[in-house]
């Protein structure tokens, strides 16, 4: 291991080269052009055994980095803003097939105005797309993502892309010393970049597979419903990664979100990414006005962390109840609120419901073009009224999986 | 000439239990795991003035017109969607697009 001195994108270019992809493909925008450039650099010397594809879009990075997936090696683009809007398409074509690919994005703002600059409303567009989510706080945690998320993608329970997420200019372009680790260390950490014979979502001239195929109604809905399913899962895996991870570097998080002058806290805020290191640092100054204020960080958007951010909020491990909380994001959903603020309170209805509200179950059908019939609104009107009656529901019910959930 | 058996619908057998399906949507290749003609609700019928031109073959956008003996033409089941393309074009007005008797 040795400490050098690196922008949040050099962070993300190491981790990338030390995890070993087979296939680099990516087109550059700011604020991300210098992993490209690195990369490419790494690969021109030898120090990535790599193939570097030019691409003429972020369309054709993501869809070229698919077929390499398909082809059974590990890979990785990375973009920003426009491109990754740009690639939207190939974002829910890869998570739905199901390829372990890892993408950096680096947050930055939409046009129109035009401005380069970095806000988190390019990822958090895309967050329904099927893809886990992560931000990062520093260059450092960069680096560890980026390795730690090949190990979580290309686990046969979890099987789905991840991105990680870097504030535009504020975390890409500004230096840090990092903790840069030895390749026989990451070599030890990760599985090989080849996956096996046979890996899910694969094929080769000895076992010709009709991949990406059409399912009708129903059948639709069965693989959507397993989507969803193992992305709520993984963050099993998540956890399992950041412990062995830790364990093996002596370094990092474990779990999906984190906390800072928590447990005491009566005000808290909610934030994800860099901004983070900001409110730590104005929470210390409060502390010492008195002011019990404190911070729970989203390391993790997809899957959404309800649990942990219910249990930093309500666990029993707290000293003082939380009076307000506030959610701080780059991010607005016109017309509503900020996306995360969305996501946020979403989780905290279920721990309102435990008190004065009632019951709110998502009944998620006609995926796919699958029927919604009279008897099956019935159906959803007879859970309701069992809800009403205190028995315990599942939030999230897809029609047609009732067996299944 | 391809064997025709081979060009057969093997249906796909749903497990009860979702997680018994698999990962991707993936499965080996050659064969169609649901019927693609489930709309249809013509069926062109080749008749004995046919010349075997083949212009029938190379007019359908399902390729679901095969060559048989003496490159005489015939239908797939499986992939006609009935959409009378082949009786519109062929120059002997061989084709008759009769109601589907084929499901």
């Amino acid at each position: 291991m040795s400490v050098q001195f690196l922008s949040g994108n050099e962070a993300v270019a190491h981790g990338v080269r030390l995890s070993r992809p087979r296939v680099v493909a990516a087109y550059p925008i700011t604020p991300q052009t210098v992993v490209v450039e690195r990369l490419a650099e790494m690969v021109e010397d030898g120090d990535l055994a790599a193939e570097f594809v030019h691409v003429e879009s972020e369309h054709s990075a993501l869809a070229l980095v698919m077929g390499s997936a398909a082809m059974g090696v590990r890979t990785f683009t990375a973009t920003s803003s426009q491109g990754l809007l740009y690639m939207a398409e190939c974002l829910y074509y890869t998570a739905g097939g199901r390829w372990p690919i890892v993408m950096m994005n680096a947050n930055r703002a939409l046009a129109l105005p035009w401005n380069i600059y970095g806000d988190q409303s390019d990822s958090l567009a895309l967050i329904s797309s099927g893809w886990i989510q992560s931000y990062a706080e520093t260059a450092q945690e960069a680096l560890d993502l980026v390795i730690q998320s090949y190990a979580i993608a290309e686990d046969l329970r979890v099987r789905t892309p991840v991105l990680v997420n870097l504030d535009g200019f504020v975390l890409t372009h500004t230096y840090e010393p990092v903790d840069v680790p030895e390749q026989e260390q990451v070599d030890a950490f990760l599985p090989s970049p080849d996956f096996p014979v046979g890996y899910p979502g694969t094929f080769n001239q000895e076992n010709p597979q009709s991949l990406a195929i059409t399912a009708g109604p129903g059948d639709y809905t069965v693989f959507k419903f397993k989507q969803h399913q193992d992305m709520v899962a993984a963050a099993g895996p998540i956890r399992e990664v950041d412990e062995r991870f830790i364990q093996h570097f002596g370094r990092g998080v474990a779990g999906l979100t984190e906390g800072y002058q928590l447990d005491d806290a009566e005000l808290v805020i909610v934030t994800l990414g860099s901004i983070a290191g900001t409110v730590r640092t104005v929470v210390d100054e409060l502390r010492t006005e008195g002011v019990k204020a404190g911070l729970l960080r989203l390391r993790y958007l997809r899957p959404f962390p309800t649990a942990e951010v219910l249990a930093g909020l309500f666990g029993p491990q707290r000293s003082a109840k939380v009076a307000a909380i506030g959610i701080l994001e780059k991010d607005i959903s016109f017309g509503h609120q900020g996306t995360v603020s969305l996501e946020v309170k979403a989780a905290l209805y279920e721990a309102a419901t435990q008190g004065a509200l009632p019951p709110a179950i998502n009944f998620v059908a006609g995926l796919g073009g699958q029927e919604i019939g009279l008897a099956d609104i019935r159906r959803f009107f007879t859970a309701l009224a069992e809800a009403a009656q205190g028995q315990q529901k599942p939030l999230v019910q897809f029609l047609g999986m009732e067996h299944a959930q | 000439m391809a064997d025709q058996s081979d060009w057969k619908v093997r249906p796909f057998q749903r497990p009860k239990n979702p997680q018994d399906w698999p990962l991707t949507p993936q499965c080996e290749s050659g064969y169609l795991a649901t019927s693609n003609s489930g709309w249809r609700t013509l069926w062109p019928q080749i008749l004995d003035n046919c010349n075997s031109c083949g212009l029938c073959f190379v007019y359908c956008p399902d390729g679901a017109i095969a060559k048989g003996e003496n490159d005489f033409p015939y239908v797939l089941a499986d992939w006609c969607k009935g959409c009378g393309l082949c009786a519109k074009e062929c120059p002997k007005d061989a084709i008759r697009m009769n109601e589907d008797d084929q499901k």
